[in-house]
């Protein structure tokens, strides 16, 4: 009966704090913003592009330096292109990616375009939403062309893109025709494409999307390759910069949640022992209930911003260039386990903070050492590529590190449900929140024992 | 007659009760003295239940035996640490309902208890412990151990820190709660509170000695 009510008790605490709670958060909204403005006006200073007019843009990547039939692929793709375009019009399957597409072309009435584009370079234009796809054409598929082979080709586009189904069947129709006219005739294939009118594809194709990868391919039949390319490491300063200032604040938030281990002198836990709960019950009761009342108040806030004001927080979002921020990409049902994993990982650090703090005048010092240390040593402040790389590995052990690269991939639009992340995170919280049980028991213990 | 027998406890190789035992009539005050370190906590924590002890046992009038190499004698004995058992940002309502077993609303009646009633802890039960004195503090402490009505009620230092007229008001509860018939063992450093008891325990190398209670204090000092 006491673990209940001491469970519910804890409840009641805490509630005591949510004005504080309520203070920090509006504080740290408000730097954010302050923080996105700034850096956002900062990079469109350094990057003066403008996106929208190579939006029409499909990039080409030669990986193959030595490529003999380079001079060729220009013209090759200039007619692919342009028979897409105008497949588009004619697509009696597919009206409303078509007719978007046009509706994109409309004021410029341009039809797609290519550009030959390094492998970097085309990656981040993809990032930052300047093309529409990436389209590797190595030095084999060339000559899979030319000796009309199905070529296996690699298309990379976001997976927010509404016209993946448009660009990626069209392409493959268009290449299947290339390679039907090229099959019909001995000429070069840049020679018979120039009749626009040859339909009927021999080859059907099947494109296989992966929408967590940014990856696709496009194959014959049931081959298929599928090729991942990873986003989550970046080159931009200020995308760095920004997630260490929202891990900054987030870590600033969680401390607010932070009460004195004053509040229980070591005699509450002396009694305690005497109703047959020891010191590690007592511990796991309190951070247990820390957690449930962080999950509980963070699903009902963003319940609450989700469904009442998405559309409001997603157009200033955007205007910061950060997509669809508050939806973190995912459906209303997948945030819900990332919020439990942050509410485990932010209660085992606040039991934490607790386990090395006297008094609450000590916890604001002792959270922002901490927090400073630990954002140093995760690579936050300085990027991990200046440390050395066995340290490295290690960094991956930090929950810094995991919560910096969460917010790295948010500000990139990277899909957050990575299994990899979703998995380590879990992992980093469970080990976080044992060793904070850990330390608070051995606290207590040391602190009753000095007591004799 | 409450009987402790056999009590034993070390902390590794240093033996601090050996073998002690003695016993308590109801409605008597007892105190427990000692030099500093000697083991009088330790005994209290073991009695309470906070310890267990290597061996030993507690006998009731009624027959029950508690061994005290376990816990979960609660309902027997009530214990009043030296440092309040509060949680300072909450009322003192409900402080006293984290320690009572039973439900709110017999809380409510326990409260209106005579017992209870004396501490004259009513008119600030709905106040945050971290706005109460010392001596606030310390009664609602108190009600917290008598909350569950055990036989045997345990006081560390009852009254260490406070200001004189509270140690009277203390002193005073006590003498009240032994004429209802309720038996106390109590580690003190104040006169006041000795001159409430009915007998010495002087614990020394992890013995017991029972004395009879108002001998001056350099004598008593000289049995520590």
């Amino acid at each position: 009966m006491i673990a209940v009510r001491f469970f519910l008790l804890q409840f009641k605490l805490l509630i005591k704090r949510i004005p504080q709670m309520i203070l920090v958060f509006l504080l740290v909204v408000f730097l954010a913003l302050c923080t996105l403005f700034m850096l956002n006006r900062i990079y469109d200073k350094l990057s003066p592009t403008e996106k929208e007019k190579d939006a029409n843009y499909i990039a080409v990547v030669c990986p193959d330096e030595d490529n003999t039939i380079l001079k060729y692929a220009k013209d090759i793709l200039d007619q692919v292109m342009g028979s897409a375009s105008s497949l588009f019009m004619k697509n009696e399957n597919d009206k409303e990616g078509g007719n978007k597409l046009l509706n994109m072309f409309a004021g410029t009435g341009d039809l797609l375009k290519f550009k030959f584009m390094e492998e970097d370079e085309a990656l981040n234009a993809i990032k930052n939403n300047q093309i529409l796809a990436v389209l590797y054409l190595g030095q084999d598929d060339l000559n899979k062309i030319q000796t009309c082979q199905t070529a296996e080709l690699k298309i990379i586009v976001r997976d927010d893109s509404e016209y993946i189904p448009v660009i990626c069947v069209e392409l493959v129709n268009s290449f299947a025709r290339l390679l039907t006219a090229a099959q019909a005739s001995s000429l070069a294939i840049y020679d018979i494409y120039t009749n626009t009118e040859l339909d009927g594809s021999l080859y059907g194709a099947m494109y296989d999307i992966d929408m967590s990868n940014f990856s696709y391919a496009m194959h014959r039949n049931s081959v298929y390759q599928r090729v991942t390319v990873d986003f989550s490491t970046t080159n931009s300063p200020i995308s760095f910069y920004t997630a260490t200032a929202l891990t900054f604040m987030l870590f600033l938030v969680i401390s607010a949640f932070t009460p004195a281990l004053s509040d229980y002198e070591p005699s509450f836990c002396k009694c305690f022992k005497t109703r047959g709960i020891g010191i590690v019950g007592f511990t796991i009761i309190r951070l247990v209930s820390f957690f449930v009342f962080q999950f509980v108040t963070l699903t009902a806030v963003y319940s609450l911003v989700y469904f009442a004001f998405d559309k409001y927080f997603n157009d200033i979002f955007n205007e910061y260039g950060l997509t669809n921020m508050l939806g973190l990409n995912l459906s209303y049902g997948k945030a819900i386990p990332i919020i439990a994993i942050f509410a485990l990982f932010s209660s085992a650090y606040v039991m934490f903070i607790i386990s090395l703090i006297k008094n609450s005048e000590e916890s604001l010092m002792i959270f922002f050492m901490f927090a400073a240390g630990l954002m140093l040593l995760s690579g936050c402040i300085i990027p991990s590529a200046f440390f050395p790389a066995t340290f490295r590995s290690i960094m991956t052990f930090l929950p810094a590190w995991y919560i910096h690269k969460l917010f790295l991939m948010i500000i990139e639009g990277v899909s957050i449900t990575k299994a990899g992340m979703v998995t380590y995170g879990i992992v980093c919280s469970l080990l976080l929140a044992v060793s904070a049980v850990l330390i608070n028991v051995i606290r207590l213990r040391t602190d009753s024992n000095y007591e004799k | 007659m409450y009987t402790l027998s056999n009590v034993s406890f070390s902390y590794g190789k240093r033996t601090i009760l050996d073998d002690i035992g003695f016993s308590m009539e109801s409605g008597k005050c007892y105190a427990l003295l000692g030099a500093n370190g000697c083991g009088k906590s330790t005994l209290m924590t073991i009695l309470a239940g906070s310890k267990k002890a290597a061996a030993g046992t507690l006998s009731f009038p009624d027959g029950t035996v508690c061994n005290l190499r376990a816990s979960g004698r609660s309902s027997l004995i009530g214990y009043v640490p030296q440092e309040n058992p509060l949680i300072n940002t909450l009322n003192g309502y409900d402080n006293l309902l984290l320690w009572y077993k039973g439900s709110g609303s017999e809380l409510k009646k326990t409260i209106q208890s005579d017992l209870i009633q004396m501490l004259g802890i009513d008119s600030y039960l709905k106040r945050t412990v971290s706005k109460l004195s010392g001596g606030m503090k310390r009664r609602l402490s108190i009600a917290i151990g008598l909350i569950n009505l055990p036989r045997i009620l345990l006081l560390d230092e009852p009254s260490a820190a406070l200001d004189l007229p509270c140690k009277q008001d203390i002193a005073k509860y006590l003498a009240e709660y032994n004429k209802k018939g309720g038996t106390i063992l109590l580690t003190t450093h104040e006169e006041a509170e000795l001159s409430l008891c009915d007998r010495y325990m002087i614990l020394k190398s992890g013995h017991i000695t029972e004395h009879e209670p108002g001998m001056p204090v350099d004598k008593l000092i000289s049995l520590f």
